[in-house]
């Protein structure tokens, strides 16, 4: 690129024109006053001839001076693409501009190099190395350690990709984490109230098996005591029976004994008809006494006819008392029965409430846990937007019913207390940061246990 | 006739220092060069000023490269390639090209700035096969699409290495030095 040379030339030669026009002036005037010597004619040719050459002598250098002090004035305000050309010119003077040219050629080549890799850079592209082979020592190393900052940028681009990506994925992640927790909470609290039903179901069996348990045993007894009575009754109806057995021989007696005062009246009547007349009166008390004894032996033979009556009633009655123990037996056995199931009936409805009650020991802690969990992590979530600066005067999570009942509330409160701290700018990072790995320490321990 | 003249003819090695540098206009005539050029290619100063660029174009060079080369240039892209250049007195130089448009302050082209540097012999090795495959496509073809025939081929071989242009150049430079 030719480069318009400042017209200083005749500024700086001025002195020698000067000198040349004094110097005619002097020979005129010693020529005018007749006192020019041999010398001074000599030397007043000679003046202007050196002055000639030395003019000649300047002028390139002076106008290779000015082409260089363009050339570097345009490269100090950023113009690099310059240089000086036609430096044949300028004689002895194009050293000093090849210098400058090629000086101006590694720079201009160094800041291409840099300008287009960095060009590329911010378009995301990595591969272009800036190239410096050809260049001075210097040169090469600084590009060398712009292509090493080159590929620091790019892993750093790959890793803040891959931490965008993590980072969106981790908080789709948290988002879930967060609902399904929720939902998990939800379950446990309607399984909690389930269980609540299941329990008092549970001891209402077992009140109910106990009283049933109850009413069978006085059932129990008093069927006992009924089968008692009916053996009470039997021996009593065994013995009518007997007696009655025992009024059918007097009976009987009483009938011989009739047949026999009858046989007598019989004989003493005859002996009284024998006596004739004397006997008249024995003979109507003979009549009397057969009278009396047939009386007597009819009305033995009608009560005769009640007692096998009576006997047979008794004995019918005898055969329905053994049927009724016998019922009564077997139903006393079945009682028993009936009471040994209540009475396991019993004992499972105790031991459902009581397994029942476990449950919702362990429930309850499912549930304190899982809302702890879900607290934290609404705690980190809102830590995360305040830090990442999505949300000035963040809302901190309010801790449900049942965390606060939990054994966590008084690390949930000391979590809101650290987030409220870092959010209003009283804590820094490191100290949340402990706050935070004491809180997940003691977390964890009570996470370990069960209860 | 030339060609077969220039094949036998010796070639001049770069250095590793040698920078080649030179810059012309927008329509490719030299407005500078540095004395590395002109000790390499031969020439005088005043013999380069104002002339075209093509002036050192060694006829080995198929016409389709240069044609992607001004395709990159006329997007304001940068061009990275090995070209054979032949010296003032019929001898021939491999250089590894690399050419950008110049701006201006308000980002027009207002010229090309061309440096060479020392190419990597593997790479000259593989680009003269292809240049030559290049060559033959061309001179099957008729004038004007000749490079564009040659091109063709060129991309297409790259695309069958699925690596582009820019990326193929510098992975031949890296292979050794």
């Amino acid at each position: 690129m030719t480069s318009k040379p400042i017209n200083a030339s005749l500024a700086l030669v001025w002195p020698l024109w000067l000198a040349l026009i004094l110097s005619a002036l002097l020979v005129v005037s010693a020529y005018l006053r007749q006192a020019l010597s041999y010398e001074l004619s000599i030397s007043a040719i000679l003046l202007p001839l050196l002055t000639l050459y030395a003019r000649n002598q300047i002028l390139p250098l002076n106008r290779a001076l000015n082409v260089v002090v363009q050339v570097l004035v345009q490269a100090k305000s950023g113009e690099l693409h310059h240089r000086v050309t036609q430096t044949k010119d300028l004689k002895q003077a194009s050293s000093a501009a090849w210098a400058v040219n090629e000086f101006l050629d590694f720079v201009e080549t160094y800041f291409k190099e840099v300008k287009l890799c960095f060009t590329r850079v911010n378009n995301n592209d990595f591969s272009r190395e800036a190239k410096g082979i050809g260049l001075p020592r210097d040169f090469v190393e600084s590009l060398n350690s712009i292509n090493t900052a080159i590929h620091a940028i790019e892993q750093n681009v790959d890793f803040t990709q891959q931490n965008a990506l993590t980072g969106r994925m981790h908080h789709l992640n948290i988002a879930h984490l967060r609902s399904d927790l929720h939902n998990s909470e939800q379950d446990l609290s309607a399984i909690q109230q389930a269980i609540s039903g299941v329990n008092a179901i549970a001891e209402e069996n077992s009140a109910i098996a106990k009283r049933s348990s109850l009413a069978i045993h006085a059932m129990s007894q008093q069927l006992h005591e009924a089968t008692q009575n009916i053996a009470q009754l039997q021996q009593q109806a065994g013995m009518l029976n007997d007696a009655s057995g025992s009024v059918e021989d007097a009976m009987r007696l009483i009938s011989d004994i009739a047949d026999q005062t009858n046989l007598l009246a019989l004989n003493a009547s005859v002996e009284a008809a024998r006596a004739g007349e004397a006997g008249r009166g024995f003979a109507v008390v003979a009549d009397e006494v057969k009278n009396l004894s047939n009386r007597t032996k009819g009305t033995a033979a009608e009560v005769g006819q009640v007692v096998t009556l009576l006997n047979k009633q008794v004995s019918q009655m005898l055969a329905g008392i053994e049927q009724s123990a016998d019922l009564s037996q077997r139903v006393s056995t079945q009682l028993d029965d009936f009471l040994s199931l209540f009475e396991a009936l019993e004992c499972s409805a105790g031991q459902t409430t009581k397994k029942v009650a476990d449950v919702q020991v362990y429930s309850d802690s499912a549930a304190g846990r899982i809302s702890h969990v879900i607290f934290k992590q609404s705690i980190y979530a809102v830590l995360e937007d305040v830090i990442k600066g999505e949300k000035c005067g963040a809302s901190l999570p309010v801790e449900s019913d049942t965390a606060k009942c939990s054994k966590y509330h008084d690390l949930n409160e000391r979590l809101n207390q650290l987030a409220m701290g870092f959010v209003q700018q009283e804590i820094g990072s490191d100290e949340l940061l402990k706050g935070l790995e004491v809180v997940e320490d003691k977390s964890r321990s009570l996470m370990a246990v069960n209860r | 006739m030339l060609a077969y003249q220039l094949d036998t003819s010796e070639e001049v090695l770069l250095q590793p220092e040698d920078l080649i540098i030179s810059k012309t206009d927008t329509r490719g005539h030299i407005t500078y060069a540095n004395r590395t050029f002109m000790q390499i290619a031969g020439y005088e100063e005043h013999e380069l000023l104002g002339k075209p660029h093509n002036l050192i174009r060694h006829p080995d060079m198929p016409r389709g490269v240069f044609r992607f080369l001004w395709q990159e240039l006329k997007q304001g892209h940068e061009f990275f390639g090995f070209v054979k250049n032949y010296t003032s007195n019929g001898q021939f130089y491999w250089v590894f090209a690399n050419i950008t448009p110049d701006l201006n302050s308000k980002g027009e082209v207002k010229g090309y700035f061309s440096v060479r540097r020392r190419p990597s012999r593997e790479a000259i090795r593989q680009v003269s096969e292809i240049y030559q495959k290049m060559l033959e496509i061309e001179q099957r073809s008729s004038g004007q699409e000749a490079p564009d025939r040659s091109l063709e081929f060129l991309q297409q071989l790259l695309q069958g290495q699925g690596v582009s242009y820019e990326r193929f150049v510098m992975r031949l430079q890296a292979a050794s030095k």
